[in-house]
């Protein structure tokens, strides 16, 4: 099949299902199709081609793709076309990857269900009265529908793997640094990265290798040489599974669901023990505090004076024309993080909360170091539920409760993955693994022969349940 | 204004800085030169704020803000971090200015040195890095103007902000601690204080224990000696203490106003720079920036008093001027008449040394000087050759032969002269006896009688005559 | 968390909020900061210094890279010229 036809059939998937499941917010079709029959006249010519070949890649919207609208999912972004690619999408067609188009996501990043994007949910392609996860749902949603090769999606507490375990695909944290973060439109700058998302380990593997490495444009990120997704099995591997990480909160079928999914591992070599994070129950009030505090100053330069959606009219000073710009483009829960970010980082607040919470963070990244003494892994169930209804009524606290698992990876810095382990009631489980710092490739070998046993099962074409 | 009329005056400084040696700004590739700009020229993604650009640190600028703290006598720290100081302005493109903080964790690039000016002790509380917002215009005037025009060519600029304790007694003393900050910075090639807005200040005054006041916008160093006597002179006829406000000068008018309350409010929410490492400055690469920075104007100064012998009050001068100085040591390679030398360069030649030393290069300069030294000429006329080889161009001994320039060293006639002056002025001799500023105006008026005539000469048979009388 | 608090908060920044929407806030991030409180039973005084770096920043070096101003500009949604345009600062 070349490239060109591959490109075709994808946008033709996309054109079946997106119009339900609403995975894109804007397609390249003529963009991608063009370095497509490019792509073919290089190969029949003998030239050689980049390891991303032909790939489809859906990008969430707020990875800034030269010339491509970047709303992050906001109205008040509407109309911004950034001049400039980021990194990580520079590397990408260096490897002759295709941009398919820009994915839904929850509003700034800030949300596990993509219910908070101002242009509409993405539905589950496994049920579409459910939600896909979030904030990355659209990426991983067009992978797991086939309406893309792989993904980039974003991961400041877990909106890689949440939405990977939702919609039963494999979604990489890499190592804080180990992925560039310039062109990523930022929520919380010391928590996220950017991440892939595929159908198996293999396709994430390959995107991680082509957008991984240093970059002198971001200030953050590590000089560590990318170590290569070695190859081999899992025998010996020391697989710590994490108590807290399978605590009250936590539906018992998603619990048994990923402890069978140990015991598989087990019966392929490796060796399970159990540990115990200490700091673990804190890690999502650090994490609120921490991504709220920093959300609240990268938000602040939403004018609409620069770029994006014109100031609001009607209003002569600047202080009141920004604050109607501001109310008018932004929704609730990006308000409300705003506020309470504000909160905590302002004068009598700053020391009882934001720096407590990152001593806490401290002594949290020093308890799981601690563990990697005596593990390779650690293991536990990536989302403590399954997926949601759409439109479920719950309060914000409620909804923040379900990350409970996913940001303590974020606040320490080391990767972490979410893979498919099976279906409870027709719905995605995940199994998610966090490895020590630049460990990529260990996560990726468990991933890819755990996949092999399990395997990738499609959605059914309706996606009732 | 005197100081000690009345109760005691504390000021303190906050001096912005811009590195205007370095070539890029502070977080950006882009050109830091934009004066000759049209406006949003020089700008990029990253100094514009577009969303998801991140900031990388210029490492020069941190050797330049290093310089600075050691030539301050500083401690600089061997980590110190950049926060974001979060507010709302339309020139401020991220919504906040990426700067240092030195309380609640924060550690400045340096800190606790001091500067001596005439005698007094100057601290130097801190010294900071952090970015130039861009400049704010109006069509016409700010008042008929319904919006407000945006250049964002000096955001981002590299910037130094130097923060003294409240140490400075009066409104000259202040001025005299910005001179010698300027000079101090210009010897260590950092920045051209000169260039328009390349140092701000602001000043905080209190008055006997009184509340502090914040004067901002002062937008050169002579409008801080205004600004801090009137300042001052508005605080002491202020019947009860002053409020802790912050106030504006206003040129124009010669006046401070008080800003709106608003200021107070801001509550900068400083935290840390997520997207920047710590700014590490080992031990090592310190003691390598001292080693390879320029001398200094005191350091400079006290040497020429050492090795040259030259009076202090010239030495400083000389030591404040970086061009004249080089021109100075290339002079004394070539002839040991320092203080001759100095005297006569730092009167004629300050202003544009480097373009003076084209038309009269060292050697010719020498060359003068010995003839001022043998007499052949006086000094006056030293300094007449030197400005008409200045002027036209000419070869200063040029200018000697043909203007003729020659001094009378002839006694007899010199006698003669101080003969006429002394009897046309009845009772100057008198008064010249043990007078010696009545002495020195009949030298002077022998001299306008005779101006060839060789100073040294007038004086001795003068003070001969007023022992015969 | 009392509403003039939620009021300061929205003042500061730069989000206007209905009295509805600004009650409302008020009660989400009472109980949020109740949450918050959670972390006082941690005990951080025995713990490592914070942001211990993995790595040393990246720096710069001081060379010119030539402007791309007109990208930029046309993407300013109000413009004079080359100024960009702003609500004026009463």
């Amino acid at each position: 099949m070349s490239a060109e036809e591959y490109i075709w059939s994808i946008f033709d998937r996309i054109e079946r299902l997106d119009s339900k499941i609403h995975a894109y917010l804007q397609l390249d079709r003529e963009g991608a199709l063009a370095k497509a029959k490019e792509l073919d006249r290089r190969a029949k010519k003998g030239e050689r081609l980049g390891r991303l070949a032909g790939l489809g890649v859906a990008v969430k919207d707020n990875i800034c793709v030269r010339s491509l609208q970047a709303t992050c999912g906001s109205k008040i972004l509407e109309g911004f076309h950034p001049p400039y690619s980021a990194t990580v999408i520079r590397r990408i067609e260096l490897e002759d990857g295709i941009i398919l188009g820009k994915a839904n996501m929850d509003e700034f990043a800030m949300g596990n269900t993509t219910q908070s994007s101002a242009y509409g949910p993405t539905l589950n392609p496994w049920d579409h009265a459910r939600v896909p996860g979030g904030s990355s749902g659209g990426s991983a949603a067009a992978v797991a529908a086939g309406m893309a090769s792989v993904a980039l999606g974003s991961d400041t507490g877990g909106s890689v793997r949440c939405p990977a375990s939702f919609c039963s695909v494999v979604g990489l944290k890499p190592t804080y640094g180990r992925v560039s973060r310039y062109g990523l439109i930022p929520y919380a700058n010391s928590l996220e990265q950017i991440g892939p998302i595929g159908r198996d380990a293999e396709s994430v593997s390959l995107l991680f290798n082509a957008i991984a490495g240093h970059d002198p444009e971001d200030a953050t990120s590590a000089r560590e040489p990318v170590k290569s997704a070695s190859v081999g099995d899992i025998r010996g591997m020391k697989v710590g599974m994490v108590k807290e990480f399978f605590g009250e909160g936590i539906h018992p079928k998603v619990k048994s669901k990923v402890m069978d999914g140990c015991s598989q591992l087990e019966a392929l070599g490796a060796h399970i023990g159990e540990t115990s994070v200490d700091s673990l129950p804190y890690s999502l009030a650090v994490y609120y505090i921490i991504a709220m505090a920093e959300a609240s100053s990268n938000l602040s330069r939403y004018d609409g004076v620069r770029y994006g959606r014109p100031p609001a009219t009607g209003a002569a000073d600047w202080n009141a024309a920004f604050a109607k710009t501001r109310s008018e483009g932004f929704g609730e829960e990006v308000k409300r993080r705003i506020l309470m970010g504000t909160f905590v980082l302002s004068a009598g607040y700053y020391e009882a909360y934001y720096v407590r919470a990152q001593k806490v963070r401290a002594l949290l990244t020093h308890e799981f170091a601690r563990a990697f003494k005596k593990f390779d892994v650690l293991l536990g169930p990536t989302m403590p539920v399954l997926p949601p209804r759409l439109g479920e009524k719950v309060t914000p606290l409620e909804d923040y409760l379900i990350d409970i698992n996913t940001v303590a990876a974020n606040l320490t810095g080391f990767p972490a993955i979410s893979i498919p382990c099976g279906l409870v009631e027709r719905l995605p489980v995940g199994m998610q693994l966090i490895g020590a710092r630049f460990r990529e490739d260990l996560l990726l070998r468990v991933a890819s022969i755990f996949g092999s046993e399990v395997g990738y099962r499609s959605p059914p074409p309706t996606g009732a349940a | 204004m005197q100081a000690g009329s009345g109760p005691k005056v504390r000021i303190g400084l906050e001096v912005h800085c811009q590195l205007t040696a370095l070539k890029t700004k502070l977080f950006c590739p882009c050109s830091s030169d934009y004066r000759a700009s049209e406006p949003n020229e020089k700008i990029c993604p990253v100094c514009f704020g577009l969303p998801g650009t991140l900031p990388v640190l210029n490492a020069k600028a941190v050797e330049c803000a290093t310089m600075i703290g050691l030539a301050l006598n500083c401690t600089v720290a061997n980590r110190s971090l950049f926060y974001r100081k979060n507010y709302f302005y339309p020139d401020l493109p991220k919504g906040f200015q990426i700067s240092q903080y030195d309380k609640a964790g924060g550690v400045a690039i340096a800190s606790s040195g001091s500067v001596e000016v005439e005698g007094k002790r100057v601290r130097i509380t801190r010294i900071q890095l952090e970015e130039d917002p861009g400049k704010l215009t109006y069509e016409g005037t700010i008042d008929k103007s319904s919006y407000s025009l945006v250049d964002y060519n000096r955001a981002g600029i590299a910037l130094v902000e130097i923060v003294t304790e409240p140490d400075i007694g009066d409104a000259r003393e202040a001025k005299m601690f910005l001179e010698r900050l300027r000079s101090t910075i210009e010897s260590l090639g950092v920045s051209n204080g000169e260039l328009d807005g390349a140092m701000r200040c602001d000043a905080n005054i209190s008055l006997a224990g009184g509340a502090r006041v914040e004067v901002k916008n002062i937008s050169s160093f002579k409008e801080v000696e205004k600004a801090l006597n009137y300042e001052i002179l508005r605080q002491r006829t202020f019947s009860g203490n002053a409020t802790s406000e912050t106030r504006h000068w206003d040129e124009r008018r010669s006046i401070t106003i008080a800003l709106r309350s608003k200021e107070e409010e801001q509550d900068y929410r400083y935290f840390p720079e997520p997207d920047l490492r710590p700014i590490v400055m080992e031990p090592s690469a310190i003691a390598a920036v001292r080693k390879a920075m320029p001398e200094v104007a005191d350091t400079k100064a006290s040497r020429y008093v050492n090795d040259f012998g030259l009076s202090s009050q010239l030495a400083k001068e000389l030591a404040a001027n970086k061009d004249l100085s080089a021109f100075f040591e290339a002079c004394a390679r070539l002839h040991d008449g320092y203080q001759e030398m100095a005297g006569l360069m730092v009167g004629e030649l300050s202003a544009n040394a480097t373009a003076a030393a084209r038309v009269v290069p060292p050697v010719e300069f020498v060359g003068l000087v010995r003839m001022v030294e043998s007499s052949s000429i006086t000094r006056a006329q030293g300094k007449e050759a030197l400005r008409e080889a200045l002027r036209t161009g000419r070869a200063v001994a040029e200018v000697v032969r043909s203007k003729k320039l020659s001094a009378v060293v002839d006694e007899q006639a010199i006698a003669a002269v101080i003969e006429r002056v002394v009897s046309s002025s009845p009772g100057a001799l008198e008064q010249a006896l043990g007078d010696k500023k009545a002495f020195s105006y009949l030298v002077g008026q022998v001299l306008k009688a005779e101006p060839k005539a060789q100073p040294g000469i007038v004086a001795k048979l003068l003070a001969q005559r007023l022992r015969e009388s | 968390m009392d509403i003039h608090q939620v009021e300061r908060l929205a003042d500061l920044s730069r989000l206007s909020l209905r009295p509805q929407e600004a009650e409302r806030m008020r009660g989400e991030l009472s109980s949020i900061l109740s949450y918050f409180a959670t972390l006082d039973k941690a005990d951080v005084s025995k713990g490592p210094a914070p942001r211990e770096t993995p790595h040393d920043g990246v720096l710069r070096d001081d060379l010119v890279r030539p402007s791309k101003p007109e990208e930029i500009l046309e993407g300013v949604p109000q413009r004079k010229g080359r100024y960009v345009k702003a609500p004026k600062v009463f």
